[in-house]
């Protein structure tokens, strides 16, 4: 089995399971080190806290998703040991031929029964029997989500008939414990809001600017309010209780899932993905890492984005994303209702390499005109509950300084000033990275990729540029 | 203002002042009754009319409702007008003719954690950089670590911008990066290759900002230091421009100033700017350390022109050896021994300075001055007991030996009476190093150290190990007036010299603190003559001087002499320390366990590895020795014998402490320690 410490890092949720994993390696806790002859397993002792060692074992019947079992009480998957392992591969240790234990040979043998399972039922022409919800209990649902909408609006209310300015340390508290009853009206997006309006205001004690934000916090959620009230309202009335494509739902804290997309048909089939950019955001009020990155549709040049949540809690459990810097080939691509960008999902995909081709083809689907760049950022971030930033691709002219300001010019000299977006924080700043490689042919006719965001202090719209993609690479100036 | 940026300014303030107060915001209802002029102007504007005038109508319960939907509004409409363009006639285009070949294929998961401790200024550990180089050397090609890299350096010395910069110029200059491995002083320093990034220089001068703060901050210095090491002479018309703004900008010279008058040494077109620019005192001595690197003889009669007016203007060409120059200094150097001689002074100080500059001359006039020193020596002795003067004489004349050899000075040298000879013993024993094979060098000395005593053997040791001898005890005399006179530290990086590299020696002397290396590792690195040292130390060492070191027991200085592909030497170098170990003179306090272990190191490092009691045999030597200090060199020895062997010796040490250790609690202290420390089974 040929691997690489690539490859070990791709299998671990994070850097510091990798961290654990080497220093296990390199201690020497490993014995008994054995594979079978076919080379798709290998296992071994490792030296644990307890006085028996545990039993670690990586199956590499299928080499892209090695399947990890491990007999320590570790919730992580794959555990420490499991990582600590494929460094005793990586670094070509002696390992014992021995016979397949048993235990593996039955969990394998229940794979393959499953697998088997599951390939019946797809060639089974037989539609899917779709489990029934009870109507009167998605109705009862509906009435408490209402009545929760009418409390929040109570709440909102009270707070804007004596002024954002009341509250204080302890009447923030008091927000934040209201805030959490929402989740008994299976109203957690308004549980989101309160909680981001209690962040903003415990922060606004210094600075009165971000009370800007907080109101902005409150106009998205009176937005919501009305909307959804409606919304509900009429789902009552017409008694139609199936799951629809609106982003009210999420708006809420609903959560889709694949085969809800599926069901609604939001799904396209053989898509070809290139990643233009890849960022890791934290969330205080929901206390969870947001990995992000941007695609593009090389058939359509549509842009869109996956997001995976990593809560803090939960960060050993759930694998990190990456950068990809790969065509990926999805054979289903999932997309989530919303404006421009939408969020998307995949499970099946190949990967490619990129080739001349396809970086020709992103040129060619970039935007000439910034005019009608900006234009369709206005339609799109206007919307209350549309993001105030929205991520394009577009062709320029040049890069230049103007009033010690970075500025793109496309092939009319319409021009857009570069600037970090404001409420990032420092790791996704990019204009200085920009400006250590500006002195060079990237500053003319190439294609940048970026997010028109608006700041509404000064009533602008600037471009914070994440990558720069030219005929032959896409320079990251994110990751 | 815009009437609806007007609005929204009043509709926040209401939502952070409270809707109970729109009544009492007259300039809300004069925004109204504006409104109502201008509504009938468009669809749009007409809704923002209706809706505040809702504002003002609605009852208690709805009023929150209709400002936020009309905050909605007015933001939605202010949105759609806002601005992109920027217009000004004062457009800078970048310089696109340079071609940035740029990588970035680097992963989040690899770069993101280099990049947090480059990013985080309060971070100086090197661990995670350094764990990069050896595992990851890719990343550092890629443009986003190297931005870091930059931003990093500054000169605050803490290792971790120390490294940076390291990195940066064996970036640019296409060397390894070095690091020191402590933890196998088989390879003290490996060199991690990595590929040269011919855009360096771009970046760094995109890094450069012109304005007073950054060009008098210390970072700006860092950058420009490394531009200069890296593009040499490629980049001069840089530094003329620097310097002109320089001199624009700041009110009077910095250290920038100075390194970028420095910096034009690299092309000796600048020599005529560089004399003008010596008229000026401002710049102190700056332009003369960067003329000195062009030929001297093309520009004597400035040179000498200088040292008339001057002086110390001869240090900057002491290994210039011009006779007009020479007697120029001979001459005072003759005055100040008069006043010396004559009583009139009684410090040295001067003509220690003077001496310095007579380095590598051969003139008549020189050596003239040498014999009168030696002549005078009772004199100088009542005014200084140390006789530093001719400590510094002798290291003197051993470098004019090590850069060329004159024969004038070897003649001189030979010609010294017994008293005198022995003054200047290190001079003539280097002397006879460099003009005598090794086998007539051997005869002519080696009775003669054997006979003294333990420093005098000391004293040729380390000279007569060509390579590192030479460096250890004298480069630091050898670099102390390097021509760079605006940096505080003196000393080249030990480890860039010749023959060091692969010494356990060095890594003794870094373990133990030794004070010299320390500097060495965190200063600044800088050109020195190491060439003509090096050229002339060609003799392979003659073997029987180790078995008069081995006599002389000269434990620190052996190490310097293991060369591991010589199996005979390191059996008797190697045998020496077990016989050290086994005869231990050491007292028992807490420098012993240090001892120890480097005799024990030195006996693996040269294969002899007789390891397999020497733990037993110790512990036998000291009464009721600490079965932590057992333990600890147990473990030292964990790597050097297999687990049977060492297991067996252990169980020897318990049997030992059964049998002979009156104190039961040592006995049982000891069995529960190499327990723990998985030494012995159940």
């Amino acid at each position: 089995m040929q691997i690489d410490e690539q490859y070990i890092i791709e299998q671990a949720t994070n850097a510091n399971a990798v961290k654990n994993g080497k220093a296990l390696s390199a201690h020497g806790d490993f014995s008994n080190l054995s594979k079978t002859a076919d080379d798709s397993l290998y296992f071994a002792d490792c030296k644990g806290s307890g006085k028996n060692p545990y039993r670690t074992s990586i199956d590499f019947l299928d080499e892209k998703a090695p399947i990890c079992r491990c007999s320590c009480p570790s919730r992580q998957f794959p555990c420490k040991h499991a990582i600590g392992l494929m460094f005793e591969i990586l670094a070509k240790k002696e390992f014992k031929i021995a016979q397949l234990p048993d235990d593996i040979a039955q969990k394998r043998a229940k794979i393959a029964q499953k697998e088997a399972k599951k390939a019946a039922n797809t060639n089974n022409t037989e539609p899917k029997i779709i489990k029934k919800t009870n109507n009167a209990t998605k109705a009862k649902k509906i009435k408490k989500q209402l009545e929760g909408l009418d409390k929040a609006q109570l709440l909102v209310n009270e707070l804007l008939l004596h002024g954002i300015n009341t509250l204080n340390s302890t009447s923030v508290k008091h927000y934040k414990d209201l805030a959490k009853d929402f989740a008994g009206y299976y109203l957690i997006g308004v549980q989101n809001a309160f909680l981001a309006l209690a962040n903003e205001i415990e922060n606004c004690n210094a600075d009165t600017i971000n009370y800007s934000k907080s109101i902005n916090i409150l106009i998205v959620l009176n937005d919501v309010i009305q909307k959804s009230k409606q919304f509900l309202e009429h789902k009552l009335e017409t008694k139609n209780y199936e799951l629809e494509s609106n982003e009210l739902f999420e708006a809420l804290g609903g959560i889709y899932k694949l085969e809800d997309l599926e069901r609604l048909g939001s799904y396209k089939d053989n898509v070809n993905l290139v990643q233009l950019s890849f960022d890791i955001s934290y969330d205080p009020v929901k206390k969870e890492y947001i990995d992000r990155a941007y695609y593009i549709d090389l058939a359509d040049g549509q842009i869109s984005q996956t997001l995976n949540y990593r809560p803090i809690k939960a960060l050993s459990h759930i694998k990190a994303d990456d950068t990809c810097f790969k065509l990926i080939n999805v054979e289903r691509l999932y997309y989530y209702f919303g404006g421009l960008n939408k969020r998307i999902r995949f499970n099946n995909f190949n990967l490619h390499n990129l080739t001349q081709n396809d970086y020709n083809q992103i040129i060619s689907l970039a935007n000439n005109e910034l005019s009608t760049v900006v234009t369709s950022v206005k339609n799109e971030i206007k919307k209350i509950l549309a993001k105030k930033y929205v991520a394009v691709l577009l062709k320029y002219e040049k890069l230049a300084l103007v009033n010690d300001e970075l500025v793109l010019f496309d092939h009319k000299q319409n021009n857009i000033i570069l600037r970090n977006k404001l409420d990032d924080d420092s790791s996704h700043y990019s204009i200085g990275r920009l400006l250590s490689i500006a002195n060079s042919q990237l500053c003319v006719n190439q294609v940048m990729f970026g997010l028109i965001f608006y700041d509404e202090n000064v009533n602008r719209l600037y471009l914070h540029p994440y990558s720069i993609i030219t005929n032959n690479q896409i320079i990251r100036l994110q990751y | 203002m815009n009437p609806l940026t007007n609005l929204k300014e009043r509709l926040n303030y209401l939502a952070i002042a409270g809707i109970e107060l729109i009544n009492e915001d007259y300039r809300l209802q004069q925004l109204l009754e504006q409104f109502s002029t201008i509504a009938a102007q468009s669809p749009i504007l007409n809704r923002v009319y209706l809706n505040l005038q809702e504002l003002f109508k609605a009852n208690k319960e709805d009023k929150a409702k209709v400002l936020l939907n009309l905050l909605g509004l007015v933001n939605a409409i202010c949105t759609t007008q806002a601005q992109t363009n920027i217009t000004s006639d004062e457009v800078i285009d970048f310089d696109t003719n340079t071609k940035l070949d740029l990588e970035c294929n680097v992963k989040y998961s690899v770069l993101s954690p280099i990049l947090e401790v480059l990013n985080d200024k309060s971070t100086t550990s090197t661990k995670v950089i350094e764990s990069a180089i050896k595992s990851t050397p890719y990343i550092f090609n890629d443009y986003r670590v190297i931005q870091a890299l930059i931003k990093r350096v500054d000169v605050s010395y803490t290792s971790l911008s120390v490294l940076s910069d390291h990195i940066l110029e064996c970036l640019g200059t296409n060397n390894s990066i070095n690091l020191i491995k402590q933890d196998d002083y088989k390879q003290i320093i490996k060199n991690y290759p990595i590929k040269q990034q011919t855009n360096l220089v771009s970046m760094l001068k995109n890094n450069f900002k012109y304005t007073k703060d950054y060009l008098e901050s210390d970072s700006a210095l860092a950058c420009f230091n490394l531009i200069a090491n890296i593009a040499k002479a490629q980049e001069n018309d840089f530094y003329l421009s620097l310097l002109q703004k320089l001199e624009t900008i700041l009110k009077k010279p910095n250290q920038l100033t100075f390194a970028c008058i420095y910096a034009l040494r690299y092309n000796e077109e600048n020599a005529d700017l560089l004399i003008q620019l010596s008229k000026q005192k401002s710049y102190k001595n700056i332009p003369l350390a960067a003329l000195s690197s062009f030929d001297v003889t093309k520009y004597l009669d400035f040179w000498i022109k200088q040292i008339n007016e001057d002086i110390n203007a001869a240090d900057f060409i002491k290994n210039t050896d011009n006779s007009i120059i020479a007697d120029i200094i001979a001459n005072a150097i003759q005055t100040e021994l008069d006043q010396i001689i004559n009583g009139k002074k009684t410090n040295h100080y001067i003509l220690h300075k003077l001496l310095n500059y007579t380095c590598a001359k051969t003139s008549a006039s020189i050596i003239a001055v040498y014999q009168r020193i030696l002549d005078n020596v009772t004199i100088l002795k009542e005014q200084d007991r140390s006789l530093e003067v001719i400590k510094n004489l002798n290291l003197i004349i051993i470098k004019g030996l090590l850069t060329s050899c004159p024969k004038s000075l070897v003649e001189f040298l030979q010609a010294l009476n017994k008293k005198q000879k022995q003054a200047l013993l290190k001079a003539c024993f280097v002397a006879d190093l460099l003009n005598y094979d090794a086998k007539t060098v051997y005869k002519l000395w080696a009775e003669d150290v054997k006979l003294k005593n333990k420093q005098y053997a000391e004293l040729f040791a380390g000279l007569v190990n060509n390579k590192n001898g030479c460096y250890l005890n004298l480069s630091m005399y050898f670099v102390d007036k390097v021509i760079t006179p605006y940096y505080k530290d003196d000393f080249t990086p030990y480890y860039q010299l010749e023959g060091i590299v692969n010494s356990p020696y060095f890594e003794y002397l870094y373990s133990h603190e030794n004070r010299y290396l320390k500097k060495f590792y965190s200063s600044k690195k800088y050109d020195i003559f190491d060439e003509t040292v090096s050229r002339h130390i060609k003799e392979p060492l003659d073997q029987r001087w180790i078995d008069i070191f081995i006599q002389a027991e000269l434990k620190h200085i052996l190490p310097m002499f293991i060369n591991t592909d010589d199996k005979q030497l390191c059996t008797k170098i190697g045998k020496f320390y077990y016989d050290q170990l086994a005869n231990l003179d050491l007292p028992y306090n807490n420098k012993l366990i240090k001892n120890i272990s480097f005799y024990l190191d030195m006996m693996h490092y040269c294969s002899y590895n007789k390891f397999d009691d020497i733990i037993l045999i110790i512990c036998k030597q000291y009464y009721n020795f600490d079965p932590w200090y057992v333990k600890i060199l147990l473990e030292k020895i964990k790597n050097f014998v297999d687990e049977q062997s060492l297991q067996k010796q252990a169980l020897e040490i318990l049997n030992y402490y059964d049998k002979n250790v009156t104190r039961n609690s040592l006995n049982i202290h000891l069995k529960h320690i190499l327990k723990e420390a998985n030494l012995i089974k159940e």
